[in-house]
């Protein structure tokens, strides 16, 4: 017994709590819900020392709680016999614009292949037809230094004394090297080597295999159906700017509305101290 | 979520969603455009439905999400809260319940009908509604204290009426 009392005054000291937030206009949704499941469960059990106000509250607040669930049934009876299928077409327009937006998104997909594929192709076209023909080749100079009776030198340059196209760098060191040999051989003399050589193309289905290509073209051939399907609505794609265009405005119209109640709020503050200034004004002097 | 799993999760709720927006809205067309919107974040957010416990929960925020913006953009419409509020105590669905309940809900609507008309405003945004102090302040432009006072007293206010009439009763 002694329990049941104990949550009874639990329960009470819950409610009154909230009960007081509810009259103060502070309480939120959510524990007004709460409000409404306490209230039913201890006016269902009630204590025998049950406060008559606090049982009219609770009743108050049952009944609104009652009201307003009835506002909602009844409510719905106004629903637009057209309401369903305007939401039916609605959904279905979403979702088929979802779908134009994926075939858009496979198409560009596709494109990008097909111009990747293009691109090889041309490539491979040319390189086929350019193996008969002689491919202008860069001038290669190797530059080094000979000296007399080691006339071979010059082929046995090492890799980093060759450059392509600058034969000047390349002799400035051997200049100096040389000059810090004249010493040793005055009849040394740096010599540049002219020695074109012909570069021969590797052959293409060497290069191909050894790229090892992934195999694309069944990709395409699957992707070319959905781009000629492709559709597009112009009038959505027009619509869609207008449509960002407004909500911008939307977002403005909001600032300057805050902006407009601020300067309400304000101005109520201004009325209720012209009242009351108007009140005093109208008063007695040993009234105020 | 594809569509046709899209339309039998979300369509049976639109009759309740469009009552709510109305009750919010109070009036049909922008209740239906308001819906229609929802439908469309709904629709874009479905993949986030299938891991929701309460989908009609969680589209009752977004209706109510929706129409408080609606209502904040379109203030001429909170006037109409201004007409005295309907006898529903005939228009309950459910007949068992429909005695016991007819009396409290009449008693409710008369109760309203005598307060002043912006306390009645707020309070029947907020009990009807479900709307909170900050979204109330939204939808009519009221300022914090003013929505609280407002609250305070049309609820004190009802508290007076009904205590009154259980008294007589």
């Amino acid at each position: 017994m002694t329990d049941i009392n104990n949550i009874h005054i639990a329960q009470e000291h819950t409610l009154r709590s909230l009960l007081d937030d509810y009259f103060e206009g502070l309480i939120s949704p959510a524990d007004i819900k709460q409000l409404v499941i306490f209230a039913e469960k201890y006016l269902s059990e009630p204590p025998h020392d049950l406060d008559r106000q606090l049982e009219s509250d609770l009743k108050s607040i049952l009944a609104i709680e009652k009201y307003s669930k009835a506002s909602i049934s009844r409510l719905e009876s106004y629903t637009p016999a057209d309401l369903e299928n305007r939401l039916d077409a609605h959904i279905s327009r979403l979702a088929s614009r979802s779908v134009i937006r994926w075939r858009w998104l496979k198409a560009g997909s596709a494109a990008a292949c097909a111009a990747l594929l293009l691109t090889v192709g041309i490539r491979q076209f040319h390189t086929t037809h350019g193996t008969t023909e002689q491919a202008e080749i860069p001038t290669i100079y190797i530059a080094g230094t000979s000296e007399k009776g080691t006339s071979e030198i010059g082929s046995q340059l090492p890799i980093s004394a060759i450059t392509a196209t600058e034969p000047v760098q390349a002799p400035q060191r051997n200049r100096a090297t040389s000059t810090a040999s004249s010493n040793r051989a005055t009849d040394s003399q740096p010599e540049y080597v002219y020695i074109p050589e012909q570069v021969t193309n590797p052959s293409l289905a060497a290069i191909t295999a050894s790229l090892n290509l992934p195999d694309i073209l069944p990709s395409i051939q699957e992707i070319v159906p959905m781009i000629a399907e492709a559709t597009v609505n112009p009038s959505q794609l027009v619509v869609q700017p207008f449509t960002t265009l407004s909500q911008a405005f939307d977002n403005v119209f909001e600032s300057i509305a805050t902006v407009n109640s601020a300067i309400m709020g304000a101005n109520e503050t201004f009325e209720v101290v012209s009242d009351e200034l108007a009140r005093i004004s109208s008063a007695p002097l040993h009234a105020i | 979520m594809n569509e046709a799993q899209f339309k039998s999760c979300i369509m049976p709720l639109h009759r309740y969603l469009f009552a709510y927006a109305l009750s919010i809205l109070s009036d049909e067309s922008d209740a239906a455009d308001c819906i229609q919107e929802t439908m469309t974040k709904l629709w874009e957010n479905r993949s986030r439905l299938e891991q929701l416990d309460n989908v009609e929960a969680y589209a009752t925020v977004t209706v109510r999400n929706i129409a408080v913006s609606t209502l904040s953009r379109r203030r001429r419409r909170f006037d109409r809260f201004s007409d005295p509020p309907p006898d529903l105590a005939d228009s309950n669905p459910d007949p068992v319940e429909a005695f016991e309940n007819k009396e409290d809900i009449r008693t409710v609507s008369k109760m309203l009908s005598q307060l002043p008309e912006n306390q009645r405003k707020v309070v029947i945004m907020s009990a009807v509604s479900g709307l909170s102090n900050s979204e109330i302040k939204k939808a009519t432009g009221l300022s914090d204290d003013n929505v609280r006072v407002l609250l305070s007293r049309g609820r004190k206010k009802l508290r007076q009426l009904f205590s009154n009439f259980t008294k007589d009763g």
